[in-house]
């Protein structure tokens, strides 16, 4: 019996498919994780931006919503940063 | 078990359910109704402050319409950041790879282009439809 997970009993065409699998698994993992973001930047993004539902996006708060999600990246690669130095400089 | 690992390297019609052609079906169904299920709830929340006050006895007509536009609204708001969202990562990967080829000595002609084509492979991964 050839466990699924064992690959040391798989021939080498098995082994080629299911990386080839992983790897095409892995690409769509990568797409969700973009569309989580899409999911937060909107929300976060839609309470800045639009006040009254109207029958369009007009260009006002389209900018507004582009300029949020750039300045939203800003915000936590700053965080990020300055957070990683503060540990740096606290482990001394 | 014992058949599991025989189908899945004989790929054969008959195996069903271990074609990877099958679970990449699968899973790329999942992950898509994952995704609708979050804009809906996260649509409702914000259709539901934006357009009911009073919660009355029922929706009434503007209330319905509100809602309707609303809907209409999340989902290109969606859309907007989807796009701003892939622009910064593009030109985040145009500066990486500029850096990248900067740093790196010229290889000679041959050996340049297998290095491109492993860029634009790696590219084709971040690229979102």
């Amino acid at each position: 019996m050839s466990d699924f997970n064992d690959f040391s009993s798989a021939s080498a065409s098995e082994k080629a498919e299911a990386s080839e699998l992983q790897r095409m698994i892995a690409v769509e993992q990568q797409k969700a994780q973009f569309q989580a973001q899409v999911h937060n930047f909107t929300d976060v993004c839609w309470e800045k931006c639009v006040d009254k539902p109207s029958s369009k996006l007009d260009s006002r708060t389209e900018g507004c919503l582009v300029s949020c999600v750039e300045r939203f990246i800003d915000t936590t690669l700053t965080i990020t940063n300055r957070f990683t130095q503060m540990v740096q400089k606290g482990a001394h | 078990m014992d058949g599991f690992g025989s189908d899945f390297s004989s790929g054969a019609a008959g195996s069903g359910k271990m074609d990877p052609g099958t679970i990449m079906e699968q899973v790329k169904v999942q992950i898509a109704v994952a995704n609708a299920q979050e804009l809906l709830q996260r649509m409702t929340d914000k259709c539901f402050k934006k357009c009911v006050g009073k919660p009355g006895g029922s929706l009434d007509n503007s209330e319905q319409k509100c809602i309707a536009m609303c809907m209409d609204r999340y989902m290109d708001a969606w859309n907007t950041a989807s796009r701003a969202y892939n622009s910064r990562l593009q030109r985040r990967e145009r500066d990486l790879t500029t850096q990248l080829s900067a740093a790196l000595p010229v290889p000679p002609e041959n050996r340049r282009k297998r290095l491109w084509s492993k860029v634009y492979q790696a590219r084709g991964h971040l690229a979102v439809n």
